[in-house]
């Protein structure tokens, strides 16, 4: 499919927004050259949300079609997904040790971002213990389906709960409390980490299809 | 620790996992192709030599072979007996 970006796109887009966002935006005026790390920070965990909704989206299109295809996409977004969760965890702890002083803290933002990381870790632990193709799609569709319950919880938590972590600050009601350059730097971001998930989505797909045929050239004839 | 170090720990820890998590990912893939090549010329290998000791047991067609001649009768090779003249 021609739609797929290739990798020196995402390479090339990556690697533009983390010259600007370390070198041309401004510093922020309150936390001053610290806040730069939103621009990895807030990307990684962006694109995790969009990497479980889309393996929510190709679970519930494996469950109603049986294609395969699907269910490839959807442990293919979750592995990626996964990934960038854990960078946001290991960012957001530099980013905390640096303002708040303290690498960890069980505020409900941490928190309920860890217990996403161990339900996806999950997702992957037993897909990888069922043998039976059909049966390993049809379980971890219902996994990856029930696993997304927790992304709007890590979204919203900052409003549910008293925490450390900061409450939205672009998607919320209302006008975004960011000032404009550094906005268009982090939607710039969030476009370049798109591009590369796009990336990553088509070779690890690829990597399922291989696999798949590899299982089959296994199978007796019949 | 100063500010920058932060920003630069930040910067390695998210562009090294992504960059580290693209190269294991062509690995992996690449490892897969191979084991993939090798598990189909296993099987094409396996069907020929099957093929070779019982082909009645993969096909009907030999059976039929009866219907058409041409295999026993046309010779695989004339080299031989050119030779010998």
């Amino acid at each position: 499919m021609k739609l797929w970006p290739p990798g020196w796109l995402a390479a090339l887009a990556v690697g533009s927004t983390v010259v600007a966002g370390l070198f041309l935006v401004p510093p922020d005026a309150a936390q001053g050259d610290i806040q730069r790390i939103m621009y990895v920070h807030v990307p990684s965990a962006w694109l995790a949300y969009l990497a479980f909704f889309v393996t929510l989206v190709a679970s519930l299109l494996y469950l109603r079609r049986g294609d395969l295809r699907y269910d490839r996409m959807a442990v293919a977004s979750a592995e990626i997904g996964l990934i960038l969760t854990g960078l946001a965890i290991v960012s957001g702890a530099i980013w905390g040790k640096a303002t708040w002083g303290k690498w960890w803290d069980w505020d409900p933002r941490l928190t309920t971002t860890a217990i996403l990381f161990v339900v996806y870790a999950g997702y992957l632990l037993i897909r990888q213990s069922i043998a039976d193709r059909r049966r390993r799609g049809r379980v971890g569709a219902t996994f990856g389906i029930v696993g997304f319950l927790n992304v709007p919880v890590v979204h919203f938590s900052v409003l549910w709960w008293r925490g450390l972590h900061q409450p939205p600050t672009v998607i919320r009601s209302g006008d975004p409390t960011i000032d404009h350059v550094l906005l268009i730097e982090l939607l710039a971001s969030v476009v370049s980490f798109t591009i590369l998930y796009a990336w990553l989505l088509r070779r690890r797909m690829d990597l399922e299809a291989t696999r798949d045929a590899a299982a089959l050239a296994l199978e007796p004839r019949g | 620790m100063s500010d920058p170090v932060f920003v630069a720990a930040s910067y390695a820890v998210v562009l090294g996992g992504l960059g580290t998590y693209s190269a294991l990912l062509g690995r992996r893939l690449r490892a897969a192709q191979r084991i993939k090549r090798e598990l189909e010329r296993q099987r094409g290998d396996g069907l020929r030599s099957t093929a070779e000791i019982a082909p009645a047991a993969l096909s009907p067609e030999p059976t039929e072979a009866p219907l058409s001649p041409e295999p026993t009768e046309a010779p695989l090779s004339p080299e031989p007996t050119e030779a010998s003249r």
